[in-house]
This record gives structure tokens, C-alpha cells and sequence, in this order.
């Protein structure tokens, strides 16, 4: 009988507990904002239908927030009171009382950890943010979609977030260690669906988000960056970011922080691109088509790169779609582009190739023949195209293999063929002179996940640019009445460049609170300075001459460990080594350590502080000239004599991250040696003849504050940027030793790109940019110098380098794109007006005679309001 | 359809051309005058100076004209420079001859000055030849194979050009042929050789090369150089003979030359930055420079 009544009782014991769980694990949902405790656990009790008992002293004074959509109410609860030290008992199906939560509650060690992709593509996605709502923490996908995040004991609310995708949602019990691999899909509505439910701060602005001075571009963003002429470009939307000066107007060289443009380590897939840049810097020579996102570090550097001075700008390309063949074309006013992917073998292999070919050549030579224009315009020639190609290939879940090739390429010059005829015979002549230049890349990248929480990953790169000078001329003399011909030819070439070669193999560790990356790499820098040859055939006598300037052979070696700790979720610590050391030509060895440090503290409710220390060594220079770099410019290693240029940088700064705003604001000290100029008097070389006896060395310094506010959601998204910089240099050869401010030394730098989306199918972007006029060298006075030649030969007298100001930049450039699904694909349509109010930005300042013969200065500028159309087609 | 071509290519040539745009600008211009002076001290006939003052860059150049000018060479009575227009002096029956020490004097409210040099020892040529030679874009011109013999003893500063006489004609409006005149000019020379590749300043100017002897010292040394130049007879002119000028220059000229085609050039660049021309005049701009000169003379048929 005691039995039976005991059973009884607990069956009841339990049907009550299960009512009690039902009513407090109904799904609830609170949005409040800055109320008391008491009222926050009155609005749980009338939620819930429960009565809460609580000893008013656990009862925090301060202002409560409570945000909770559709959220377990226990679970819910349960979080809410753990930011108080405050736990729950239930004492019966309807009455809870609150206790103070142990002082020491044991974490579990299970993590959770897999990879986030893409749904249509299958791509891995990179910089994904994954939150679990049980205990607060944060993680990140690494490059590969790879992720590790603590687990709590229990149930464990696990939330997906990725920018332009669907927010999902997950329940993971704490129990053991799991393993997933998790789908985010594309949102098909963007502005109603992306963000709802999501509770995230979208910035990535958290905990183990983004380092001091960094920013990240994802595709989507890219692409709404209103474009020049069919363009959209990659480096032209990072140039809209705090502390990144653009060069001359339409140019697309960057300066960062008040560095040089060779400062710039430009990365696609890991794999450094010398010259970035088509059509002489106008536009970028990554095709923003295979972009995934772009990553540009201009503070903190972490350990793994190293060999620049101002920024890197990381590159991730597509890998691919791994469920069915997808492509793309586009027809724009100055090129056109194709790109298509998809799997090889299902679940194992995916391809991505992309082109893209300018057809300013076409155009040329169609104007002139319409139009009847001379021969000289006729025969010139110019054209740029680029190709991309990546294959991956998984070998398990755990083993992955990718290879990539890239090459661009830039040809101008004229080409012509003249034929003549005369009562002695025929004469044809072909005369060429051009110029190419591009860049050629072969990678490889073996991963490999060893157990939950250390990724190995081995590189090997060669990485090219060569620039090509030819100068060619042929005749062809066809005598009447004999056998006879005569052809006769002369060759110039001049061929210069350099190339990379590096193996490297690096590893990352996630530990519970902490991430250790280590790694050591070998790289042969090939120097390239000036291959030339002089090829003549007369008479049927042939002699080729070359005279080459020896090529060099450097090599640099880097290890380097970093070690990123985590304190108590509210201090982030990292701590980097780099070690580099170079061998020169002659074998005389550069060793030095390159210390890191950033660190990041949350300061209130949303804010942020941060704090970063870098040194860097740069152990090779691009000769560049004054204004604008060509494809000419030559690189060269450090030397005995020429040391690697170092610099020194210091950035505080603080962040807030509120739902769909970010502000913050940066500021920045940074310190040269051994920079490299040319001397006065000097120009650019295209060899090496005599490099080291025609520049100077020299110091220099930059200081600046940063502000950027970013609209994050919404139909009306969009950042806006300022960046007050100040950038000096001193060079004992140079302006009589007084310090002097460097060219693109700008003093407001402002920018605004946005986006508003006025139905599903249209949108409208722009971009709006200014800034300070740069600086340059203006003569004060003059005289006559008489030559034999000209009597009244002018010669300028300077009063001071980079004294004087341009007028300041400004420019709008705006577009408007309709996209319409059909059946089978997806076209787009882009209108837009590049400089839309026609501003005359100046390029260049000469003196020029007026009619009436004054002497007037003018400025010149390049490029006016440009339109531009292009049509898309996504299949 | 070809209205319709035409139409967008035509206003895509007109976007393109029109990014070419001219603005005015005024400078901020805060400048003191100084004395110019360009002397040159070399054979009897072309011993000459210039003198002029420095102006705002946008106001009109002042020659200075007036201004005494003197030489003294060894022993011989000071001679004095004959002005005539445009700050234009010349030395007639100057005593400076080769390997000759003198001293300029200059004297003006601005400044005065006396600087010493010596007039350096006429070039040894032993041997000018020339040769056709196929041109890329040009067809058949001249090469030259020049052979000079160093002086061991002294350091030598040379400067290398051809000129060019020809019978320029002139012609009315109506394309008439109605007079002619003889005009000399300088032509473009290049060459692979160590004078041409080892001095950086070369590459500013292919009119003339300037070399020192640091490569071919006390020994004798020849390289060849060509002209891209036409020597052929066309409707405009009628080329008569070519010059080869060697000159063996005084450092401070040597020094001279050199920054003033730099900064010729970079007057031209958009993408140099500038820089003054330096002089040997301590407080006056300019130069005092000296040279003796070779020259040999080919006809053309």
C-alpha cells in the first residue's frame, strides 16, 4: 500500500512539475527599455502567470533593458537574472523565488563548432558572427566559414548572423562537444527579412570582432557603391573609409594614414598583387565580381602579415557554387564581363572563372573610321582585360584543397602598317610601340581541421608583375621586275618586374578563452630591374645586343606567434611577434622583431575602448614618381646602403555599437624611418642603373583622427566618414633639410556612401567625397636662362617643397539600379552619373600664355560628368 | 543605324575630350628679386654673358643692361664685356685660352661679385666617322663612331651634340615657294654607349649628352651614337651638313647643364617634382662657366 501511495505521489509530483515547466517554458516575448528590476520581473510575472517572491536588497538600482522575441520563458529568465547574479527556484507551479547565484558556477568545457555557408552557393562564409544567448559568448568564422564557441550546461540558444543573410537560429544542448556544418540562406526580401528577430549587433564591433582600424567590405556593399563608367570597384569603395586618402582625381592609388603608395599590401586569397590597378590607376584590376568581402587593417596589424608599412587589404574571392552551375554576364560602357561556377564532382569540387576585357580599342578604331579621324588616333591601342580561376577541392570535412590562378593585363601604344606603291615596287612598313604591363598568380592552400579547435593551413604562391616596354620596325621593299626583296627590321624591348615565391605553412588554436596563431613562411623576392635587347636585321645581316642589368635575388624569412585572450568577456587581449630577417644581394642580413599589441575593453553598456602598438618593416620600395604611379615604376630590394623602411604606429580610440548604428572614433601617431625619395633633380628610372646613387633617405611622421557613423539596416543604409590628417616628412637632401608635407599631406577628408532602396526591384546609391587640396610645389619666381637654342629659356625659382595647396577635391557620383527576376535569371540594369555636378577637380597646375600673352597658371583637371549604363544578367 | 553609331561615339569623344579643362589660378607671390648672370667663357667669337634680375612668376623678366662686366686672364689687362640689347654682353679679342686661369668680376647694386675659374683644354678627338643606320619609325639616318683621347692628368667634364644646317624653305600662302634661309639645329642623339648611360642626367634631354672621364681616364676611348633625326630632303628643308660639337666643359658648367635639362624637363612633367637650378655664384643665380671646344663637319649629298 505505501508503495502504491508513493507511486501515486510522484506521479503527481510529476504531472505537477511538468504543468509547473509548461507555464514557465511558454514562448515569450518582451521589448523594454530602461525600467526598474521590479518592473522588469512584474512584466515576467504577467508574461509567465507567476508570482515572483525576491528579498528587495537582490534588487539592482540601476535602469533594466529587456529584449526578447519569442524566447523559451525559462530560459529567458534565466538569462535575464544571470546579469544581476541572480538565480531562480521554482517552490511551486506558479511561485518563484529569486537567490543569489553561487559565487563560483563551473563552466562546462563542450564547445561547439563547424562551419557556416551559404546557401545557394555552398560557399564557407567569413566573418560570420555566432552568439550564444546562455552564456553571452561570442565567436567568428575564420577565412575558411570555420567556427568555436563555448557551451553552457543545459540548453543553449545559439544565433547565426552574416550581413545580407537571413539571421537562423539554433537549440545545442551543453552536454558534449558537437560538430555542425549550418546553411544561412539569402535573404529573398532584404530590408523585412534580414533582420528580423536578430538580436545582434550587426558591426561585428563585439568582443572578438573587428581590431582597432579595420573595416570590412562584404559583395554586398560593394556593389551598391555607385559605379565609373559600368564599373563597380573595389578599391574605389575602400577609399571611402576613415584614414584612407585618395590619391589624384579618379586615381585609385590609396594612402593610409599618411603612407606611401607602395605601403599597400594588397592581398587576393593570401597572395600579394603588385600593381593593383588598370588604365594607368582609373580602375582597380580585381573584377568586384569574384569578390567575397575585403578586409582593409590600417592599425593593428595581426602578426600573420607583415613586409608593409600603411595597410593590407585582404581579398577573399568565390570559391565557387557547390550545387549547380550559376554564371553571370555584364556589358558595360567600357568592358564587358563573364563569370560562371559550380560543382565538378558533387559535395568535393567547385570551379569559379571569371574574365573581364576593356573594348577601348574597338571604340577607337570604330570613331575614326566613322568619323574620319587621323591616323594617329586610329592606331592607337589600348585595352585591358583580366581572368580568374579557383578550383577547391574537399577531400573530407577536414581536408581542403584550393588553387587559384589570376592575371591581368594593360597594353597601350600604336601599332601601324603603311603600304606604298611606286613605279620601282612596293614598300610596306610596320612601326609598333607599346607598352604592357600586368600581373600573373598561382596559388595553392591545403586546410586541414585537426580535432574541434586547431586549423593548419599551407600556402605556396608565385606572384609576378612585369612591365614591357617594344619598340619594333619592319620594312618590306618588293622590287618590280626582279626576285629581289629586301625586308629589314629593328627591335627594342625593355622588360622589367619583380616576382614573390613563398611557402608558409600557419596554424590556429582555439582554446576556451583564448586563440593562439603561429606561423613561419620563406620568400624569394626576384628583382627584375631592366632585361633589355637591341635587335637589328639589314641587309640579311643580323646582330642582337643586350644589355641587361643583372637581376637580384632576396630572400626574407617571417615567424611569427600571436596570442588573443579573452578577459572575463570584457577585455580582449592581443599580443603579437613577428620576426622578420632579409638577406640582401650581397648576403648582408636585416634582423629585426616586430611587435604587436591591441586591446579592446568594453566600457559601459556599448562602447568600446581600443589601443593598439605596431612596428613594421618594409624590405623592399617601389621607385615611384611624384604624382601618380606607372606601370613603370620600378621596385628594388633594400640594399647595404638603402635600409628597409620602418615604421612605428600608436591608435587609441572608442567604439559604440548600438542595434543599427555604429559610431567611432580613432586617432593616430605613426613614425617613419629610412623612407626613400627621389633627389632633387632627379626623375623615374625604368632600370637600375645607378638606383641607389639617385635617392635619398629620410624620416617622416603622420598624426590624424578618425570618425566614421554607419547606418546598418533599413531601407536607407550607409556610412559616413571624416579623417583629419596631418603628414610630414624631413629629408636631410631634400628642401634644404626642412621638414615638408608629403603630397597627399590632406587635411579634411570626408566622405558619404550611401544606399536607399525605393521598392524591392530599385534602387539608388551615392557617394559623395572630399578633400583638402594636396600639396605640391609651386615656383615663386623665374628667369631667363639663355641656350643657344632658345634665348629667353625660362627657369623657375621654388620657394619650399609641397608649399602650396590645390583646390579641394569634391565629387557626387550617383546611380540607380533596376533589377527584375525572370524566369530563368535575374538582369539588372545601372544608370549613373560619375562627378554628377561636373566639379573640376584639379590633376595637375602649369603655367600657360593667354592671348595676350600673360603668363596665368591653371589647373587642369581629367575627369568631368561621366555617364554610365550597364546591363547585367545572373543565371 | 550608322547615324545612331555615330551619334554615341561621337559624344563619347566629346566626354573624353572635354576632360581637359583649364582654370584659373591665382598664386600667392611673395618674392625679392635677384641678380641673374649666365657668363661663358670659350673661344673668342662666343665669349658672352647675360644678365638679367629675377621676377614674380607672373610678372615680365627685367634684362639688366648697363651692368660692368670684366675679365682678367693671367697677366693681361682686365677686359671688360661690351653690352648690347636684352642684357646681352659680349668679350671681344678675349686673352682666355685653353688651360688659362681668370678671374670675372660683376658689379651691380644687387650684387657684386669676382669669381675665379680656368678655361679647360681643348677635347682630343683623334677620329669622327659615320655610318648609315636603320631607325625604328624613321627609316635611314647617321651613326656616328667617335673616338677621344682623355687627359690622365686632369679631370675632364665633356658635353656631346650634332647640329644640323639645312635650307629651310619658306612658302606663301598659296603653298608658293618664295625664299629660303639657312638654319642650324640641334638633333636627337642616343646611344648605348658608357657616355650616354653613365651620367642620369642624359635622359632629360637627347639633344645633347654630358659625360665625364671617370670610366675612360688617361686612355682612348670610342663609342658610337645615332641620330633619329631625317637627312633627307623633304618639301620643307634641305639638309646641307651636320656638325659633331664636343666641348670640354669646366665642372661648375658640367654641374650647370646637368640641373638645368632636369629642370627643363620637369618643367614639362606632370609627374616630377621640381627644383631650382644651382649655380656656382655664392648669392646671385647662375653660372661663370667655362669650355673649349672640338668640332668636325660632314656634308650631305
Amino acid at each position: 500500500m505505501r508503495t502504491v501511495v508513493y507511486i501515486v505521489f510522484l506521479l503527481i509530483s510529476g504531472l505537477g512539475n511538468a504543468l509547473k515547466s509548461q507555464t514557465i517554458n511558454k514562448k515569450i516575448s518582451l521589448n523594454l527599455h530602461e525600467i526598474s528590476f521590479e518592473k522588469a520581473i512584474y512584466a515576467f510575472e504577467e508574461k509567465l502567470n507567476i508570482s515572483i517572491n525576491y528579498a528587495t536588497n537582490l534588487a539592482p538600482r540601476k535602469k533594466v533593458n529587456l529584449r526578447y522575441y519569442k524566447t523559451n520563458g525559462s530560459i529567458a529568465l534565466r538569462d535575464f537574472l544571470s546579469q544581476y547574479g541572480l538565480r531562480f527556484n521554482l517552490l511551486s507551479s506558479s511561485v518563484l523565488v529569486l537567490n543569489k547565484l553561487p559565487k563560483k558556477e563551473k563552466q562546462p568545457n563542450h564547445k561547439l563548432s563547424g562551419k557556416l555557408y551559404e546557401n545557394l552557393t555552398g560557399e564557407g562564409l567569413i566573418g560570420a558572427r555566432i552568439f550564444n544567448y546562455a552564456n553571452k559568448r561570442t565567436s567568428f568564422t575564420n577565412e575558411q566559414g570555420f567556427f568555436i564557441l563555448d557551451l553552457s550546461k543545459g540548453s543553449n540558444i545559439i544565433e547565426y548572423f552574416h550581413p545580407g543573410l537571413v539571421p537562423t537560429f539554433d537549440t545545442i544542448s551543453g552536454d558534449r562537444n558537437y560538430r555542425i556544418n549550418q546553411a544561412m540562406y539569402v535573404a529573398t526580401d532584404s530590408f523585412k527579412t534580414i533582420y528580423l528577430n536578430s538580436k545582434l549587433r550587426l558591426s561585428g564591433n563585439d568582443l572578438a570582432g573587428n581590431i582597432a582600424g579595420s573595416h570590412r567590405l562584404n559583395s554586398d556593399k560593394i556593389k551598391w557603391t555607385p559605379q565609373l563608367l559600368g564599373e563597380t570597384d573595389i578599391m574605389r569603395s575602400l577609399s571611402s573609409m576613415p584614414g584612407v586618402i585618395a590619391g589624384s582625381e579618379g586615381m585609385l592609388g590609396i594612402y593610409v594614414r599618411g603612407g606611401n603608395l607602395d605601403e599597400n599590401l594588397v592581398l587576393l586569397d593570401g597572395v600579394p598583387i603588385f600593381n593593383a590597378y588598370h588604365l594607368y590607376g582609373i580602375f582597380s584590376s580585381l573584377n568586384s565580381d569574384i569578390v567575397k568581402n575585403a578586409d582593409l587593417l590600417k592599425g593593428y596589424f595581426p602578426a600573420k602579415y607583415g613586409g608593409r608599412l600603411s595597410s593590407i587589404v585582404s581579398i577573399h574571392s568565390k570559391e565557387g557554387n557547390s550545387y549547380g552551375l550559376k554564371g553571370s554576364a555584364s556589358l558595360g560602357l567600357l568592358a564587358s564581363k563573364v563569370s560562371i561556377e559550380g560543382p565538378l564532382i558533387k559535395d568535393k569540387t567547385t570551379f569559379y572563372l571569371s574574365a573581364r576585357r576593356s573594348y577601348l580599342d574597338f571604340l577607337t578604331q570604330q570613331v575614326s573610321s566613322l568619323v574620319s579621324l587621323n591616323d594617329s588616333f586610329k592606331n592607337n591601342l589600348y585595352y585591358f582585360f583580366d581572368a580568374n580561376a579557383k578550383l577547391t577541392h574537399k577531400f573530407s570535412k577536414r581536408l581542403k584543397l584550393g588553387l587559384s590562378f589570376y592575371n591581368s593585363l594593360d597594353k597601350g601604344g600604336i601599332k601601324q602598317n603603311t603600304s606604298t606603291e611606286s613605279i620601282k615596287g612596293n614598300v610596306k612598313e610596320s612601326r609598333e610601340e607599346t607598352s604592357s604591363w600586368g600581373n600573373n598568380l598561382y596559388s595553392l592552400n591545403l586546410s586541414y581541421l585537426q580535432g574541434n579547435n586547431t586549423y593548419l593551413k599551407l600556402k605556396a604562391f608565385q606572384t609576378t608583375y612585369n612591365f614591357t616596354f617594344n619598340q619594333q620596325y619592319q620594312i618590306k621593299k618588293d622590287f618590280v621586275g626582279t626576285s629581289q626583296v629586301n625586308e629589314d627590321k629593328t627591335q627594342y624591348r625593355l622588360k622589367n618586374g619583380v616576382q614573390d615565391r613563398e611557402v608558409s605553412l600557419h596554424i590556429e588554436k582555439y582554446l576556451k578563452w583564448s586563440t593562439f596563431n603561429l606561423g613561419a613562411g620563406i620568400i624569394n623576392h626576384r628583382f627584375t630591374p631592366g632585361d633589355r635587347y637591341l635587335l637589328s636585321s639589314i641587309n640579311q645581316s643580323q646582330s642582337r645586343i643586350n644589355f641587361n642589368d643583372n637581376p637580384s635575388s632576396t630572400f626574407e624569412s617571417y615567424q611569427y606567434a600571436e596570442w588573443t585572450q579573452n578577459f572575463q568577456r570584457k577585455t580582449l587581449l592581443n599580443l603579437g611577434l613577428r620576426h622578420s630577417v632579409h638577406f640582401t644581394e650581397n648576403k648582408k642580413l636585416y634582423s629585426f622583431p616586430e611587435p604587436r599589441l591591441a586591446l579592446k575593453k568594453k566600457v559601459g553598456k556599448s562602447n568600446w575602448f581600443n589601443l593598439s602598438l605596431t612596428q613594421n618593416y618594409q624590405f623592399f620600395h617601389l621607385l615611384n614618381n611624384y604624382t601618380i604611379g606607372l606601370p613603370s615604376d620600378l621596385w628594388v630590394p633594400s640594399t647595404e646602403t638603402i635600409k628597409p623602411v620602418k615604421s612605428s604606429q600608436a591608435s587609441i580610440g572608442m567604439n559604440r555599437d548600438l542595434n543599427n548604428y555604429s559610431i567611432s572614433i580613432e586617432g593616430f601617431v605613426k613614425e617613419y624611418e629610412n623612407l626613400l625619395e627621389y633627389k632633387e633633380t632627379e626623375s623615374y628610372v625604368t632600370n637600375n642603373t645607378n638606383w641607389e646613387n639617385i635617392v635619398t633617405s629620410g624620416k617622416g611622421n603622420a598624426h590624424g583622427i578618425e570618425l566614421m557613423a554607419e547606418k546598418k539596416k533599413g531601407r536607407l543604409r550607409g556610412w559616413v566618414s571624416y579623417t583629419w590628417l596631418v603628414s610630414k616628412r624631413i629629408f636631410a637632401d631634400l628642401n634644404q633639410g626642412k621638414s615638408f608635407p608629403s603630397r597627399y599631406d590632406r587635411r579634411h577628408n570626408a566622405s558619404l556612401t550611401s544606399t536607399y532602396e525605393l521598392s524591392k526591384n530599385l534602387s539608388l546609391s551615392l557617394a559623395w567625397n572630399y578633400a583638402s587640396g594636396f600639396a605640391f610645389t609651386l615656383p615663386v619666381g623665374k628667369y631667363s636662362s639663355p641656350t643657344p637654342q632658345d634665348p629667353y629659356r625660362e627657369i623657375f625659382i621654388y620657394n619650399g617643397r609641397n608649399k602650396e595647396r590645390a583646390r579641394a577635391n569634391h565629387r557626387l557620383d550617383l546611380s540607380i539600379a533596376h533589377k527584375k527576376v525572370k524566369q530563368r535569371y535575374t538582369r539588372t540594369w545601372v544608370f549613373g552619373l560619375f562627378n554628377a555636378y561636373n566639379r573640376h577637380n584639379p590633376f595637375f597646375y602649369q603655367f600657360l600664355y593667354d592671348e595676350d600673352g600673360e603668363q596665368k597658371l591653371n589647373s587642369v583637371s581629367l575627369l568631368p560628368i561621366l555617364p554610365n549604363l550597364s546591363y547585367t544578367i545572373q543565371f | 543605324m550608322n547615324i545612331l553609331r555615330l551619334g554615341i561615339w561621337t559624344a563619347l569623344i566629346f566626354l573624353l575630350n572635354s576632360c581637359l579643362k583649364e582654370e584659373p589660378y591665382q598664386p600667392s607671390a611673395d618674392f625679392t628679386p635677384s641678380l641673374i648672370v649666365h657668363a661663358y667663357i670659350c673661344n673668342d667669337s662666343n665669349t658672352m654673358a647675360w644678365v638679367s634680375e629675377s621676377s614674380s612668376i607672373l610678372s615680365k623678366i627685367t634684362p639688366a643692361n648697363n651692368v660692368d662686366l670684366s675679365i682678367k686672364t693671367g697677366t693681361s689687362p682686365i677686359q671688360n664685356f661690351v653690352s648690347s640689347t636684352d642684357g646681352h654682353y659680349t668679350l671681344i679679342n678675349n686673352a682666355t685660352k685653353p688651360g688659362d686661369s681668370f678671374i670675372f668680376f660683376c658689379n651691380h647694386p644687387r650684387a657684386s661679385f669676382a669669381i675665379s675659374g680656368m678655361r679647360p683644354h681643348l677635347p682630343n678627338i683623334p677620329s669622327i666617322d659615320t655610318q648609315s643606320r636603320l631607325n625604328p619609325f624613321v627609316g635611314g639616318t647617321l651613326n656616328f663612331d667617335l673616338k677621344i683621347k682623355d687627359s690622365a692628368a686632369i679631370k675632364n667634364y665633356y658635353r656631346l651634340y650634332v647640329e644640323k644646317t639645312v635650307v629651310e624653305y619658306i612658302y606663301d600662302y598659296k603653298d608658293i615657294l618664295i625664299d629660303s634661309q639657312i638654319v642650324v639645329n640641334r638633333i636627337p642623339i642616343f646611344g648605348k654607349e658608357i657616355a650616354f648611360i653613365q651620367n642620369d642626367y642624359n635622359k632629360y634631354n637627347s639633344e645633347e649628352i654630358l659625360f665625364s672621364d671617370a670610366s675612360f681616364n688617361g686612355v682612348l676611348e670610342d663609342f658610337s651614337f645615332y641620330t633619329s633625326d631625317i637627312l633627307r630632303k623633304t618639301l620643307k628643308d634641305r639638309p646641307l651638313e651636320v656638325s659633331v660639337k664636343v666641348e670640354n666643359l669646366s665642372r661648375a658648367l658640367y654641374e650647370f647643364y646637368n640641373n638645368r635639362n632636369a629642370h627643363i624637363w620637369q618643367q614639362k612633367s606632370i609627374i616630377q617634382v621640381p627644383s631650382s637650378v644651382s649655380g656656382n655664384i655664392d648669392h646671385v643665380i647662375g653660372v661663370v662657366g667655362s669650355f673649349s671646344s672640338f668640332q668636325k663637319t660632314f656634308g650631305l649629298p
